[in-house]
């Protein structure tokens, strides 16, 4: 019984979480809320040599969460460049302003903290 | 010696196709990075290639094992008067064709980054250079050896398989996917376990090596050539002295006091008290005497400091980050008892005047690295007054200071405190201790990997910043007069005389400036929010009206959509103005709502 509630524990908690970059000025939008199989590139985003908003934010019920942002190179480490801690009861939402280089992709993911 | 070299040249160039493939990989890991080999300082970023490169030396050391075993060269051998030289001749010839490979693999990519960018200086050179020889030769060298060891213990074609577990077991694409904790393939990989650590927060620690790293290298090579010779040899005298160096390997990881890797750490945010104070705030602190010890290793820094102090009560609250330990409080020499919760030091005094000593720790403060550390004078990583912590600028106190850094010459350090016999000394609103590449660029000290053209953005772009802020609030405000750019503190602070600018321009700080330098806050950021979130206009916003009725109540809310909405933008801006020179953006609910 106790391992059922720990399961919907953790699968609510996940499904809180969201991270996403809008970009000003641009075609690109991306969004994409956390699940239990998101993967490190969960959101990629060509830069566009302006500035972008990257938001991670709690939607809904308790839990906290990491919202990292990333410069994508083929073949190469990608690069942190910002990381969001949210968490339900205080800081529900964070917002960053970053610019884009043109020559570079970005990647945005959403991780819950157990 | 010489001859048994030369056998194994032979039976190397026998088989070109590993001359072509050793080649096809040196000429693939320069054509495909191409685009981002700009200077030395990237080269830890060459991971993937170096990662592919091992594998294929391990394969060699596989397929050499499996030639020996189809030609019975082993058994044939072994029964030679001779096999110890001829064993130990085999090993130098790996180490040396690993050697020449490394070298292709340095010069090639050295030679291209020279041609094209041309700026390779002696100093960048030494450190790639030592950084290449730990990170890309050991870890060919032990490819060969770990190949040829696992096709010689199970001599079969699922022998493949094992070999490309174990490589991914000990190169940094264990620690890249977090495969296994950190603390477990820092020691098991036999490049660089840092590498998301130094494309992120720890730029400083790009191409340094730690003592762990030493450590780390000696422990594999000591295990894997005792399993080697082991395995190799026979008799219960070497039995015994390779069984001792797989036990010594193996311990070294439990003993050592340097580790090879650094582990992920908090953010530091904005100082927020929570709790009521009452009067333990009542008190001021005259004098600092600090000893400062750099563990050179992780997060590990401890101190010890003498804090002259007058309280008007005993109890008293100090500033202290979580991630520092107190590992004992005395107050004029006796012992005290403390607590230590939400960032705050609670210490029950014996008397009101006298000497607070404490004995501090910490193995996970986000500024602090292996061979570099950012000790800025707006963060309490020392027991600061707590309403300094919430807003330096504001409730900026000034102290004397007293600091030894033990192990270090202090001319290693930038600081904003004189050096008087070996030690810093002097008047200021806080310690400012930098350790690292660090250099003065313009009028800013900031790390050396930033470009004097990155740091001249920066300085505009704050600048600007300031001056839009300005117009908006209609003040004059500006920037403090000594700049720094620091790595790990990624928002903006400042006290009256010093500012702390995030090192990487691209980020908008424009939110923290207006925080730091022109909003006073007694108890932390939610003092402020209010008046933020009129600022940048997020209280009207729709999607945010949920979040807003939770912060601020649903009455306020609803009554404050009625009415500003409809204002002009001019007079919106108005009110803004007067709010703020009212209540320097510590702004309530039942002020806005006795103006509307």
């Amino acid at each position: 019984m106790s391992k059922v509630k720990k399961m919907i524990g953790v699968f609510s908690i996940v499904g809180l979480l969201m991270a996403s970059a809008n970009v000003y000025a641009a075609t690109a939008t991306a969004e994409k809320p956390v699940n239990s199989t998101s993967t490190v590139e969960s959101v990629s985003i060509n830069g566009t040599f302006a500035y972008a908003t990257f938001k991670t934010e709690v939607t809904g019920g308790t839990g906290s969460g990491q919202g990292k942002l990333y410069e994508f190179r083929f073949l190469w480490p990608d690069k942190k460049l910002w990381t969001h801690d949210v968490y339900y009861n205080g800081n529900e939402s964070e917002t960053t302003s970053y610019y884009l280089d043109g020559n570079e992709a970005y990647n945005v993911t959403a991780w819950p903290i157990f | 010696m010489l001859k048994v070299l030369k056998l194994q040249s032979y039976i190397f160039l026998r088989t070109p196709l590993w001359l072509l493939l050793f080649l096809a990989i040196l000429v693939v890991s320069l054509i495909m990075p191409a685009e981002n080999l700009t200077s030395l300082e990237i080269l830890p970023g060459m991971v993937y290639f170096i990662m592919a490169a091992s594998l294929l030396l391990m394969i060699f050391g596989a397929e050499t094992a499996r030639m020996e075993k189809a030609n019975y060269q082993t058994e044939s051998l072994f029964i030679l008067p001779k096999y110890r030289i001829h064993l130990l001749g085999k090993i130098i010839f790996w180490l040396l064709l690993s050697f020449l490979f490394y070298l292709l693999f340095y010069l090639e990519v050295i030679v291209y980054i020279g041609l094209m960018h041309g700026n390779i200086t002696y100093e960048s050179f030494l450190a790639s250079l030592l950084y290449t020889l730990l990170c890309w030769f050991i870890p060919f060298f032990l490819s060969i050896v770990i190949g040829y060891l696992c096709y010689s213990a199970i001599p079969s074609i699922v022998t493949y398989v094992g070999i490309v577990l174990i490589w991914f077991l000990i190169m940094p694409y264990n620690s890249l996917t977090g495969f296994f904790a950190i603390p477990v393939s820092g020691w098991l990989v036999a490049g660089d376990p840092n590498i998301e650590q130094i494309h992120g927060t720890y730029r400083l620690e790009m191409l340094q090596l730690n003592y762990g790293f030493y450590i780390q290298r000696i422990a594999m090579l000591l295990l894997i050539l005792s399993i080697f010779f082991a395995m190799q040899l026979k008799g219960k005298k070497v039995r015994m002295v390779c069984t001792g160096g797989v036990l010594v390997a193996l311990c070294i990881p439990l003993i050592s006091p340097y580790v090879p890797y650094i582990t992920e750490s908090e953010n530091i945010r904005s100082f927020i008290i929570d709790e009521d104070l009452k009067h333990k705030d009542k008190f001021n602190i005259s004098e600092y005497n600090f000893i400062i010890s750099h563990g050179r290793s992780n997060h590990e820094l401890s101190y010890m400091v003498d804090i002259h102090l007058e309280a008007e009560e005993k109890e008293i609250s100090l500033a202290l980050l979580n991630a520092f330990t107190i590992i004992e409080a005395r107050w004029n020499d006796e012992s005290i008892s403390f607590t230590h919760n939400q960032n705050l030091l609670d210490i029950q005094l014996p008397n009101n005047k006298g000497v607070l000593k404490l004995q501090v720790k910490t193995n996970s403060f986000v500024s602090v690295a292996p061979t570099f550390f950012e000790l800025i004078s707006t963060i309490p990583w020392y027991p600061m007054h707590p309403r300094e912590a919430t807003d330096p600028y504001h409730h900026a106190l000034k102290e004397k200071y007293s600091i030894a850094i033990e192990n270090m010459s202090p001319n290693q350090i930038y600081s904003n405190l004189p050096i008087i016999d070996n030690k810093f000394v002097g008047e200021a609103y806080g310690p400012v201790l930098l350790l690292g590449d660090f250099e003065r660029i313009g009028a800013i000290i900031a790390p050396k990997f930033k470009k004097k053209e990155q740091i001249a953005v920066h300085a505009e772009r704050t600048q600007k910043i300031i001056e839009g802020i300005n117009e908006k609030l209609a003040v004059s405000s500006k920037l403090p007069e000594k700049l720094y750019a620091v790595s790990t503190v990624n928002r903006f602070t400042s006290n009256p005389e010093e500012a702390f600018l995030y090192y990487d321009e691209r980020i908008d700080q424009s939110q923290n400036i207006l925080e730091s330098l022109y909003l006073k806050k007694f108890n932390g950021f939610q003092d402020v929010r209010l008046f933020l979130k009129l600022y940048n206009k997020q209280l009207e916003d729709a999607s945010m009206i949920d979040m807003h009725k939770r912060q601020f109540g649903e009455m306020f809310i609803d009554l404050f959509l009625e009415v500003y909405p409809k204002m002009e933008e001019h007079e919106k801006l108005k009110l803004l103005r007067q709010w703020y020179n009212e209540t320097s953006g510590m702004l309530t609910t039942e002020r806005i709502l006795e103006e509307l």
